[in-house]
């Protein structure tokens, strides 16, 4: 199994940096950099990506299938030719829905785990 | 930032764009390059904490792809015995230059020291990184981001002993634990 393969696995967990990426292309399409904003806002800081560590992710995404780069940018002002902006594929949505998913059935264990304790 | 100044950390910023592997630098390194350029226009973003920031990307990333392109070739994913044994030598060759740099730098500014105090604290044993490691899994703690550097932890509460561990979590993020 190739590597891109064996990374998008179904049933296998995302890293953290995937999961943010995947959750920031979900709402819309973005650019790097809007990505890596978001990524920071919404792991309250947990997840820091630089430059880097954001393309070397969105290449192995990209590889896997889960994300695209879109072939039409779109017309803003204040844009750089030098912005690719991406957005999430078919897969990359079966994927972050899935990882939903097992994070729900955590909490539902977890919130199972605390009621006796709790009464 | 003056635009002077922002001018030469983006030509700094493109030197390091340049070690990265070919491949990779001719599909990223122009979005790489204007997505170092928005932060440092951020005005939320601390100029310091965008360099840190790609300390952590030379780190992480940069070897990454390194070691990617170098085992993951058009000739290597033909042969991936052979790729997956260059990256365990690559590994191992990593391993073992570490420790051996670190010894040799220590010797070297070890000779321009003084001596050793008596009876000055022994360096810590495998037992008290065992120790300090168990002390994660009993008590709560709060993992905090670092940038670069190794964590003191504390082989006991209220210990003024520490041993240096460094944390990475899956994400490739280093991370220090804080026990409440």
């Amino acid at each position: 199994m190739s590597r891109s393969a064996q990374f998008a696995k179904p049933g296998l967990a995302l890293t953290a940096a995937v999961f943010y990426v995947l959750l920031s292309l979900s709402i819309k399409e973005r650019h790097g950099y809007e990505i890596l904003k978001y990524v920071e806002a919404n792991s309250e800081g947990r997840v820091r990506l630089g430059p880097g560590t954001l393309y070397t992710t969105l290449k192995r995404m990209l590889d896997a299938g889960l994300i695209t780069e879109l072939t039409e940018r779109p017309k803003l002002a204040n844009d750089d030719a030098r912005r690719r902006y991406y957005k999430l594929s078919p897969r990359g949505r079966t994927e972050l829905g899935a990882e939903l998913g097992r994070m729900q059935h955590a909490l539902k264990l977890a919130g199972k785990r605390r009621a006796p304790a709790s009464t | 930032m003056t635009r002077r100044a922002s001018r030469l950390a983006e030509r700094i910023y493109a030197l390091l764009v340049d070690r990265y592997p070919r491949r990779f630098r001719e599909q990223f390194g122009d979005p790489m390059k204007q997505t170092f350029r928005d932060l440092l226009d951020d005005p939320d973003m601390p100029t310091s904490r965008v360099w840190l920031s790609v300390l952590r990307d030379l780190r992480s990333s940069l070897l990454r792809e390194q070691l990617t392109d170098l085992t993951g070739g058009r000739l290597m994913s033909r042969l991936p015995f052979v790729a997956r044994a260059l990256r365990v030598a690559v590994v191992v060759v990593l391993i073992g230059a570490t420790p051996l740099a670190t010894g040799f730098a220590g010797y070297y500014l070890g000779r321009s020291q003084a001596q050793p105090v008596a009876g000055s604290t022994p360096p810590p044993d495998q037992a008290a990184v065992e120790r300090a490691l168990s002390r994660l899994s009993s008590e709560q703690v709060r993992w905090v981001p670092i940038p670069w550097i190794a964590c003191p932890v504390a082989i006991a509460p209220g210990d003024p002993a520490t041993v240096t561990i460094f944390f990475m979590n899956t994400g490739g993020e280093a991370r220090c634990p804080v026990f409440p």
